[in-house]
């Protein structure tokens, strides 16, 4: 047991190691957003301001930015975490016609670089009268292959004994979907939520390409907007933006985190 | 796996698969099929955005110009270098401190949220962050003469600035792929553990055969999204270096992304892309041919 | 349950694009800039013609110019639009943009940098706004290593030995900024002291003379300068200037606004780019800035002209140049303004872009920057000047050979329809455009099956 303890304190100094180096550009990034510089002062030394603060909060458009990007957010989030179920299970449960290749296009989408395919898809959103609304930032998204991969592993690693029992019961496929796979993919969704929630809430090219006008525009482009001189970045404005922007992720991961660790454990998978 | 309790007839059945994969069907048909097969078109022409309207059939031409194209090359090898370098550090060490984490018993929780910190910012303010960070006076300096070592212009000397953007990215990725395996770890059946125990396994025995292929498929899953995101690196190097110092740092995408719009080569550019991505799916094909095989063997002793 | 319609309904009407109010005519306006600066034009000229709409969109600098690539090659370029003035060249020898000849030639004497709006004799748009580089320095370093702090260095040789006495890297003290591990920017602080040299990139048949060797003079004084520099990023050498840790930086009139914010303490002063020698060569920087154009689709030329017009008066330009301080006014007239003539540093700009030069307009110049930007950056990392100058002369006769390819290729296909030359008009394909799609398909389609099958083959094998 002694053994055990002494195992347990070099553990958490080697953690608490780490940690501080995953800390210390958070905290610089703070810090630069509430301090301003005198010269010949180095890092950490500074005058305490609000005023990127208030620059980045207090611009006309931030409440439209932070609207629309809520909204393209909450749609492209509830969107994927039932479709990517869905189509995950059907990969990882079913055998179809076609099935390797319909998998490698969804690896296709996530290997081809979007830089390749900006010219074409303001194209295609154009002919289809979606250039410059919010549509173009959701539909395109609302299935993303990352989440499908992830869904097909996951359900592929999950115990198949349970489906067929319900099958056993009579229940049909829609059925076994919503009741068996879904409670048991908890982890596996909220690991999908976290993701589509920062990998959304950061997206720059596609937004920018998109669209054109204030009313549409997300908080990405908002803040690359009002950060990025022609020839100097402000430093400040875009820290206080960054620290601003990440709080919404903070408090997704914050709520789904304890579904990840505790979702499983609690699941049925104990029987 | 399918047992004979599967009653469900193949008529109905097909109808489900169809509903199911629907939406992935549709997004695909409407928003991919047709970026995709443009692009591709658009690598056998020569396309000035200038002329939109006239863009002229050239074979083989942009396949052929990779070869004398000595950025293309060395920006090939940049890549090759950063992906060799990163993927497996970043899925090593995310295995590490998903363990390291799921056995401490005091906070455990604080741990696990400032690992994935540096995962929600985008990469974008990252870089910017550690562009200071590396600069000659910066922190990362500061550090180093505390232990007296010498310091660095890490971005400006060329042969740091690619392991420079290379750290950067291992630490920006650690703590989200950390938390994939924690999710993965939670859902190994405690049971498996406790028998083992009974049986007298040493602590790496237990890792070696139950967790590690317990976890397999999120290994695959992580190592086949981690390297295909590294071989598309780019805001970091956009941020960073625009591909210098001296084109130490020019990646493939950073170079497909000049072509096409600073120098405006959209076929050469589109042509580059397609390079890439079939080197994407070799890379894959091959990762998970090895990665399948060991599954499968690991699956047999076990 | 009908609240939850209504609010679904609602959510769906915000996605709808702004609704298109009926107007006669309206022009969208691309730009950078706040749009702080830019709505109260447009409102005052909406209000003096009535039934014209002007859209404002402002556009990032980081990614401004792909943006335009990708709306120019979708066809859905912007009405009027600001450009950098290095990219002009390019723009306009492609006949992106409209001749504006008739519709601006009369304000040539009131307005500056009118060159890299002009190309054979024609005019492509409107000087917006303008700006240079000048030389910072330090007055407190430079009273601490014995040297005049209000006088700056006036030649090369002076530069070196200010740089030599300040620079204590041990202090965390530099002689001199100079960038680095940014070789998209070098043009504009290297260039300087080789036209001040008299050195040139072009010369008038249009042959490359980069390897001249006024300019392999100019690049061996850099490569000295270099011993005393603290190498880095523009807005890392603009910060650690601020901290007062370097004796001189080239830089730009940004940092006045906001150096006395940041940096009350800061005691700098600025000066004019130093001179090869006090009898030889001039003082000389990078002059460049922002130019206004119509696109060639714009859809109301005399509109969008006095738009443009009305846009780059003095005292529609002023409050840009005021707040940001990054650009000047391209109009003569706003040098008369208190804000100029009560600050002796700005007026260092004002003198220094008299003298200043831009780089040439040349339908090649994205392609030169690289070079010469290659060139430099390659030296400063120590390969020999010879090398890299005979590098940057034989890569230049190879983009230049690639251009006329290029440029035959276009002349081809815009004169006859035969041949493989496919022409897809932005509102459809033609049959061809068909074919080569199933062509594209097909390919894609077999390779994956291909890959898909040896992947399957393994796999049954193992």
């Amino acid at each position: 047991m002694k053994q055990h303890s002494s195992r347990q304190k070099g553990l958490f100094a080697i953690l608490t190691a780490l940690a501080l180096s995953y800390l210390y550009p958070w905290l610089y990034m703070l810090m630069r957003s509430f301090m301003r510089h005198e010269p010949g002062q180095s890092d950490g030394q500074g005058l305490f301001t609000l005023d990127f603060y208030r620059l980045v909060l207090g611009n006309a458009g931030f409440p439209t930015y932070l609207f629309n990007s809520f909204l393209v957010l909450t749609v492209v989030l509830v969107a994927n975490v039932v479709f990517s179920v869905m189509v995950g299970y059907a990969f990882a449960r079913y055998k179809f016609p076609f099935k390797n290749f319909l998998f490698w296009m969804v690896l296709v989408t996530l290997m081809v670089p979007k830089q390749t395919l900006m010219i074409p898809l303001l194209d295609l959103m154009v002919r289809l009268g979606m250039h410059n609304t919010l549509w173009a930032l959701i539909l395109p998204f609302c299935v993303d292959g990352f989440n499908l991969f992830l869904m097909k592993q996951y359900i592929q690693g999950l115990p198949a004994d349970l489906e067929d029992a319900a099958r056993t019961d009579g229940a049909g496929e829609i059925g076994i979907l919503w009741h068996v796979i879904a409670p048991l993919s908890r982890p596996a969704i909220a690991v999908l939520i976290i993701n589509t929630a920062i990998i959304n809430w950061n997206s720059f090219l596609f937004p920018l390409i998109l669209t054109d006008s204030a009313s549409v525009r997300t908080l990405p482009v908002a803040l690359a907007m009002f950060s990025q001189g022609p020839y100097a970045t402000d430093w400040g404005a875009l820290m206080a933006g960054a620290a601003v922007s990440s709080l919404p992720i903070i408090a997704i991961f914050w709520l789904f985190q304890k579904e990840i660790i505790e979702g499983i454990t609690s699941g049925a998978l104990k029987d | 796996m399918i047992g004979k309790t599967r009653r469900v007839g193949p008529i109905e059945k097909s109808q489900q698969v169809l509903l199911f994969l629907s939406p992935w069907l549709i997004t695909f048909a409407v928003f991919w099929l047709y970026p995709l097969i443009f692009s591709l078109i658009l690598s056998f022409c020569d396309y000035d955005v200038f002329h939109p309207a006239l863009f002229s059939f050239a074979g083989f031409k942009n396949y052929l110009r990779l070869f004398s194209d000595r950025d293309f090359i060395q920006s090939f090898f940049n890549t090759l270098i950063f992906v060799i370098g990163t993927t497996p550090v970043t899925t090593l060490l995310a295995l590490t401190l998903a363990l390291m984490v799921n056995s401490v018993t005091r906070g455990s929780e604080v741990f696990r949220s400032i690992f994935f910190l540096p995962s929600i910012i985008s990469i974008v303010v990252t870089a910017t962050i550690f562009k200071s960070l590396y600069s000659p006076v910066g922190a990362l300096n500061s550090l180093l003469a505390i232990f007296g070592l010498p310091g660095h212009a890490w971005l400006v000397e060329k042969n740091l600035a690619l392991p420079a953007i290379m750290l950067m990215n291992i630490w920006a990725y650690t703590g989200y792929y950390m938390v994939l395996y924690l999710a993965a770890l939670k859902a190994v059946p405690r049971q498996l553990y406790e028998a083992a125990e009974v049986d007298g396994a040493s602590d790496w025995q237990q890792f070696r055969y139950i967790t590690l292929p317990q976890i397999h498929y999120m290994t695959i899953f992580i190592l086949t999204v981690n390297t295909i995101r590294s071989w598309q690196v780019f805001p970091e190097v956009f941020t960073l270096t625009r591909g210098g110092p001296v084109g130490s740092t020019n990646t493939l995408v950073h170079h497909l992304y000049e072509t096409a719009f600073r120098y405006h080569e959209m076929g050469y550019s589109s042509a580059i892309s397609y390079v890439l991505l079939a080197i994407i799916m070799i890379f894959s094909l091959l990762q998970m041919y090895v990665l399948q095989g060991i599954g499968r063997k690991k699956g047999k002793r076990q | 349950m009908y609240k939850t319609v209504i609010k679904s309904i609602l959510l769906l009407l915000l996605l709808v694009p702004a609704l298109v109010q009926g107007a006669d005519v309206e022009l969208t306006f691309w730009n950078f800039w706040d749009p702080k600066f830019i709505l109260p034009v447009i409102k005052q000229f909406e209000k003096d013609n009535p039934g014209v709409k002007i859209n404002n969109e402002q556009v990032s600098w980081g990614n401004g110019l792909d943006k335009i690539v990708v709306a120019m090659a979708n066809g859905r370029a912007p009405d009027i639009c600001e450009l950098g003035s290095t990219w002009m060249g390019k723009f306009m020898a492609e006949g992106a943009l409209l001749d504006v000849t008739d519709k601006f030639c009369d304000l040539k004497p009131d307005y500056m940098m009118w060159e890299p709006a002009t190309m054979n004799g024609r005019l492509y748009g409107m000087p917006w706004l303008a700006g240079t580089r000048v030389m910072f320095y330090n007055r407190t370093l430079f009273k601490n290593a014995g040297l005049d702090p209000d006088h700056g260095p006036e030649t090369w040789a002076e530069l070196l030995e200010a740089a030599r006495l300040i620079h204590n890297p041990e202090k965390g003290l530099y002689g001199f900024g100079m960038n680095a591990g940014e070789g998209h920017i070098l043009y504009k602080k290297f260039m300087p002291f080789a036209w001040g040299n008299g050195g040139k990139i072009i010369d008038e048949n249009d042959a490359m003379v980069f390897d001249s060797p006024l300019n392999r003079e100019a690049l061996d004084f850099y490569l000295r300068l270099k011993e005393f520099s603290y190498c880095e990023k523009q807005d890392l050498l603009d910060e650690a200037f601020k901290r007062g840790r370097l004796g001189l930086a080239i830089s730009g009139s940004w940092n006045f606004a906001r150096y006395p914010i940041d940096a009350p303490e800061l005691d700098f002063g600025v000066t004019l780019m130093p001179k090869p020698a006090k009898d030889k060569g001039f003082s000389t920087s990078f002059f460049g800035g922002e130019i206004l154009v119509l696109f060639k689709s714009c859809k109301d030329p005399d509109v969008a002209a006095r738009f443009v017009r009305f846009l780059t008066t003095v005292e529609n330009t002023l409050p840009i140049t005021r707040e940001a301080l990054v650009s000047f006014p391209a109009h003569k007239g706003a040098y008369k303004d208190a804000m100029f003539t009560n600050d002796p540093r700005l007026n260092v700009f004002v003198e220094q872009m008299k003298t200043a030069v831009h780089p040439p307009v040349h339908r090649l110049w994205i392609e030169l920057e690289k070079i010469i930007n290659n060139t430099v950056e390659r030296a400063m990392y120590g390969e020999s000047p010879d090398v890299v100058f005979a590098d940057a002369k034989r890569e230049f006769a190879r983009v230049a050979q690639r251009d006329s390819n290029g440029a035959a290729a276009v002349a081809n296909a815009s004169g006859s329809a035969a041949g493989a030359v496919v022409s897809a008009g932005q509102n459809g394909g033609s049959s061809q455009v068909l074919l080569l799609t199933l062509i594209g398909v097909g390919t894609l389609l077999n390779a994956i099956l291909l890959l898909f099958l040896i992947y399957e083959v393994k796999k049954n094998a193992s």
